[in-house]
């Protein structure tokens, strides 16, 4: 567009800006209200996560400090109910377990991993929840439960650990052949939570006639 | 076009609001910085779109390089490649940037106040248990923010390593089963039969020996050999054609006379008298205090009333001991001019007055003379003079190894070394530590030294012991014949027909229990050496460890069926293992002492079970030792979480996804000079 002179010049500018002038305000607004939103959501969740981090460090002093005033237990049961998304739950809650476990309370522990399988927002810390739970399960005498829990085709990095607990569980429950077959799968795959001696001797333990080369 | 979209736009207010608030996120989310800055080197892979940098990659390779290297006397070990170095070094990364991914998903973050209450509870701040913080402050030095940003960092990275590895458990039942399998005990009989007993009948004829050379002339094989020539360079070596003479060592001695003794000190009282201009008379003065202690008055009673050396007097003038050096100039002479302990010199003057001295002790030169420590001495000298000469001499060794390329004399002549040749080398023989140092080898058959007939460049083979060589004689791996190896067919005939003589009577033995035989009578019939009542725990050492762990791998008998089967031991030996209980630890001692009852109560018992007694002692040993390897597990142990957390990290690091741009790692070579 070309204009005559200033003055017609100026005259567009207004005209633009009395067409315009609302709009470009309501959009400034806007746009500031949007990026003041965001930082303070984004303050708001460093505060969230912050708060959670400095409940589960507790939970972890706690456990240390061996303190009857500081109860690791209840302080998790805190957090949990706070924030149950947040991982941070899901860990204090898995040391909360341990906790009820040396406290020798199997069924509490079994409730506090239960709870880490169904919050935890990461599948892998979900994973090592449930072979724990299967552990306690197992060791209370369900092992149907505790089979039932453990995947049967579990992810490549939790075969060795999975398949021993299978095997253990299976050898409780008097299913020699079955849990063999678990332990020489966690042999044959990866590393396994007590390490392959142990393992072995497990193994080897439920040798059978048809098992073990004697002739 | 574009005019009819202003015309919408214009026209339109929602889309017009939309468009500047679309326009102001990108600043809200990142800010204007990242607009500015740019053109940095490809990252080498990513890991969930998270960039792994090359500069990384580098600083953990050469670290990575360096530690191993550490390890191997300066060099990579064998086989240890570039390619595997940043295989290990890229996956190291990977798997760090997928756990930080994870923590950075969910947020991990380190509060002010947790910090704070880390820093407080850290033992290395502490004074008696409680927060020091003068011991913060000391510890942490000027800028406490950078150290704390630090802790920071590597407090989130340990929070889930802590929080798995701390809820990390052994439940009792599991703490249970694992001890009581470490420490059963298998009550075993065994019937033996010594290779030893057949060995003597076995013939081998040559026949057998040709046929049976001719079954597995596969594993007689010579490997690839090779003769080689080689100069070596070492100050230990040179330092052998050195010569330090007699006069060079005192020399030496002479020069560093300090390292080897300690000079004379001498202890002195004096009394001093200020001069105030008028030297002469205090002369006199002292010269009149000189001899009224000659006449028998006490040398601290008169320092004490007339020294002006208020440091001395109170001590009756005493100065203490001292060397050379200590004292000013006049003062010094006259001292370690006297001869006599207890003597007194005349009047000396110094800056500080006249003083009258006197002699209290001589303390000689203390230390090795020079005889003593004259080989020492040698050896220092000579070491020095070899380390000079091998760094030059390694340099000229550079030079004239790659001038001469076809030949090692001239650089042998340019260094003075000789050039040795040696007999055949394949690896095999460990005997010569110099020549069994597989670098040799690997560097003999390299391309340039082996096919292009090049010298090699000088390389260390171990710390400041450097080698140059060339190949000069090459034989690929070949089938060996016969006549090299007859010894050794000879021997593996003779085994096979001892194991097959031994075969068929353990097959008999076997056979005669199968038919209910009680093991006592096949023995017997057999002529087999009977052991009855062993009880063998999984670290018994009465047997050797493979047929041990045969035994423990024996299905447990059932029904009170004995089970049996047969092993063989390292020395050739064969024997039937007859299995009759799998007992707990108690239980087999219960057993034992039962046992030992019954011997008690039937003295003079069958010579069979005489033995019985020694194999309990044995047992119990085993026991011992069991209990001692196996410390019981603590039910919290860490090790189970620590295994749980490795999995852990294999699992999130698996199913991270995760893309490694190859053109990204061969910039590598250019960008990280080749290093």
């Amino acid at each position: 567009m070309d204009y005559e002179t200033e003055e017609q010049q100026v005259e567009a500018l207004k005209q633009w800006w009395k067409d315009n002038g609302r709009s470009v305000i309501v959009g400034i607004v806007l746009g500031v209200g949007v990026i003041g939103g965001w930082q303070a959501y984004g303050r708001y969740n460093q505060a969230q996560a912050e708060e959670a981090s400095e409940q589960f460090a507790s939970v972890m002093f706690a456990v240390e400090d061996d303190n009857a005033e500081n109860n690791p237990v209840e302080i998790a049961a805190a957090l949990q109910d706070n924030q149950s998304g947040s991982l941070y739950a899901t860990l204090a809650s898995m040391t909360a377990a341990r906790v009820l476990i040396q406290e020798g309370d199997l069924d509490g522990a079994a409730a506090k991993l239960q709870w880490a399988v169904d919050h935890s927002p990461e599948a892998a810390v979900a994973g090592l929840a449930s072979i724990r739970l299967a552990r306690v399960l197992g060791a209370s005498g369900k092992h149907d439960e505790a089979l039932a829990i453990l995947p049967v085709n579990p992810p490549e990095g939790y075969i060795g650990v999975t398949e021993e607990i299978r095997g253990d569980v299976l050898a409780a429950k008097g299913d020699a052949v079955a849990a063999r077959a678990a332990y020489q799968k966690a042999l044959d795959n990866a590393p396994t939570m007590t390490g392959e001696r142990i393992v072995n001797i497990k193994m080897e333990d439920l040798a059978d006639a048809t098992s073990a080369d004697q002739s | 076009m574009l005019l009819d979209l202003r015309e919408r736009i214009r026209n339109s207010k929602p889309i017009k609001y939309t468009l500047i608030t679309i326009i102001s996120i990108p600043f809200a989310l990142v800010g204007i910085g990242s607009y500015f800055s740019g053109g940095e080197l490809a990252p080498v892979a990513t890991v969930d779109g998270q960039p792994v940098s090359l500069e990384e990659l580098d600083a953990l390779k050469r670290n990575q390089r360096a530690q191993m290297s550490r390890f191997n006397g300066g060099v990579l070990p064998a086989g240890v490649t570039e390619e595997v170095i940043e295989q290990s070094a890229l996956e190291e990364l990977l798997r760090a940037q997928s756990v930080r991914n994870v923590l950075d998903e969910h947020n991990f973050q380190i509060s002010d106040t947790t910090l704070a209450q880390f820093i407080q509870r850290a033992p290395e701040f502490q004074t008696n248990g409680v927060f020091d913080k003068s011991k913060y402050d000391s510890e942490v030095g000027r800028d406490p923010r950078y150290y704390e940003e630090r802790l920071r960092i590597q407090l989130r990275s340990t929070q889930l390593q802590d929080a798995i590895r701390g809820s990390g458990f052994l439940l009792p039942q599991e703490q249970e089963r694992i001890n009581e399998l470490a420490t059963q005990v298998r009550l075993v009989d065994t019937v033996r039969f010594p290779a030893e007993s057949v060995r003597e009948g076995v013939e081998v004829s040559d026949e057998e020996a040709q046929a049976w050379f001719d079954e597995n002339q596969a594993s007689y094989v010579a490997p690839e050999r090779v003769k080689l020539q080689y100069i070596q360079l070492s100050p230990e070596l040179l330092m052998e054609d050195i010569d330090v003479t007699d006069e060079d060592a005192q020399a030496n001695f002479d020069s560093n006379r300090g390292l080897y003794m300690a000079p004379e000190q001498r202890a002195a009282s004096h009394i001093l008298l200020e001069t105030d201009g008028d030297t002469e008379a205090k002369i006199a003065e002292l010269n009149a205090l000189k001899e009224r202690i000659e006449a028998g008055e006490d040398f601290g009673e008169l320092a004490k009333e007339f020294s002006a050396d208020i440091g001395s007097s109170e001590n009756g003038g005493s100065l203490g001991q001292f060397g050379r050096g200590t004292m000013v100039g006049a003062f010094e002479d006259t001292l370690f001019a006297m001869t006599e302990e207890g003597a007194l010199s005349d009047p000396v003057e110094t800056d500080f007055g006249v003083h009258l001295i006197r002699l209290d002790e001589i303390v000689p030169e203390a230390g090795k003379p020079f005889e003593e420590v004259k080989d020492e001495i040698v050896q220092s000298v000579k070491r020095t003079q070899a380390n000079l000469e091998y760094g030059e001499l390694l340099e000229i060794l550079k030079d004239e190894t790659f001038n001469t390329p076809e030949s090692l004399d001239a650089a042998a002549e340019a260094v003075g070394r000789e050039v040795v040749t040696t007999d055949w080398i394949d690896g095999t023989d460990t005997s010569d530590p110099l020549l069994s140092n597989p670098l040799i080898l690997q560097t003999a058959l390299s391309d340039d030294v082996l096919i292009d007939g090049n010298n090699s460049a000088p390389f260390e083979i171990s710390e400041n012991n450097t080698i140059a060589l060339r190949t000069i004689e090459h034989e690929e791996e070949r089938p060996r014949t016969l006549d090299e190896v007859r010894e050794q067919v000879v021997e593996e005939v003779t085994a096979k027909k001892v194991a097959d003589a031994l075969a068929v009577s353990i097959q008999a033995v076997r056979e005669r229990l199968d038919a209910g035989e009680t093991v006592e009578a096949a023995a017997e019939a057999e002529s087999g050496d009977l052991i009855l009542n062993r009880f063998l725990a999984r670290s018994s050492r009465d047997l050797d460890v493979s047929a041990m762990a045969e035994i423990f791998r024996f299905a447990k008998p059932a029904d009170d069926q004995p089970v049996y089967g047969d092993v063989t031991l390292a020395d050739g030996d064969a024997m039937v293992v007859v299995l009759r209980e799998v007992l707990t630890a108690e239980e087999a001692e219960a057993r034992e002492q039962a046992i030992i009852a019954a011997i008690d109560a039937e003295t003079g018992a069958s010579s069979d079970s005489e033995a019985a007694p020694e194999d309990v002692a044995a047992a119990d040993d085993t026991a011992a030792t069991q209990t001692d390897e196996e410390p019981p597990f603590d039910p919290f142990n860490a090790g189970i979480g620590e295994a749980e957390y490795r999995a852990l990290l294999r699992q999130i690091r698996n199913s991270a996804e995760v893309s490694i741009d190859r053109e990204a790692l061969q910039q590598d070579t250019s960008y990280g000079g080749g290093s």
